[in-house]
């Protein structure tokens, strides 16, 4: 994902520490939680000198 | 987390729309994924901000994350919802910045778009608006915006690469992004990557 982001031309990207357990004990079972997915919030800041618009 | 067009994007686009139409009409059906007063409080949002607002301003959210762990929005700014589903973020983001500011939600599924502007209605926030369209192909000015957030929506798009080259593009230079989405911890193979199902949840 940050590889997606940089790309993109971001920089300061930044994961947050905190995983949020997302699809544990929902009502319906998730073929997402077959594959330990969880939950984060990314920043990202598009440069001052972005030349790319 | 794919980065390739894995699946037909109509086939993909059909199968959430129909998802999220059923998440808007019937948010406490039980789904493969939580909803509501109850996600939100799991996620870390404020009792003291959620707890005013009306149930249906509440009921569909969906998210995994919180964009505004990262950091308040401030007044004044604009600031672009990705996938802004009933609303619920739009609603937290329009109270952020403020009068002097416009939060932008952007989504393709009409019953939550619907939902979404009853809401905004409903709280009379005159700095919130909702419009029809596709995250790989945002509806927004080049360099308009201040800050992007977005909550377990990416994720659901085949071409990631676009989501964020149109970030980039309707961002002005300095703006961010303050997105929450999913991340896996195992590979998964490419007949998952097929399967319409683990797309959508």
């Amino acid at each position: 994902m940050a590889e997606i982001i940089r790309n993109a031309g971001f920089n300061e990207i930044r994961f947050s520490e905190e995983r949020y357990d997302t699809f544990s004990d929902a009502p319906s079972a998730s073929s997402a939680a077959e594959f330990d997915t969880q939950g984060v919030d990314i920043r990202a800041v598009k440069p001052e000198c972005a030349s790319r618009v | 987390m794919a980065t390739s067009l894995a699946v037909d994007q109509d086939v993909l686009r059909n199968a959430i729309k129909h998802e999220y139409e059923e998440v808007a009409a019937f948010p406490t059906k039980g789904f493969h994924f939580h909803t509501g007063r109850f996600l939100a409080a799991r996620l870390g949002y404020p009792a003291t901000r959620v707890d005013t607002l009306p149930d249906i301003a509440v009921e569909s959210f969906a998210g995994v994350g919180n964009p505004f762990a990262l950091g308040d929005l401030r007044p004044g700014e604009v600031v672009l919802d990705l996938g802004s589903g009933a609303g619920f973020d739009s609603i937290l983001a329009s109270k952020q910045v403020g009068p002097e500011g416009r939060v932008i939600g952007i989504d393709m599924t009409q019953a939550m778009l619907d939902k979404a502007r009853e809401s905004a209605a409903k709280l009379s926030l005159e700095n919130l608006e909702f419009r029809e369209g596709y995250i790989e192909n945002l509806p927004v000015d080049d360099g308009s915006v201040d800050a992007i957030i977005s909550n377990g929506v990416i994720n659901l798009s085949p071409d990631k690469q676009k989501v964020f080259a149109e970030a980039f593009r309707v961002l002005k230079p300095g703006g961010r992004l303050q997105i929450s989405d999913i991340i896996v911890g195992r590979e998964v193979p490419e007949s998952a990557r097929n399967n319409i199902d683990l797309w959508t949840g």
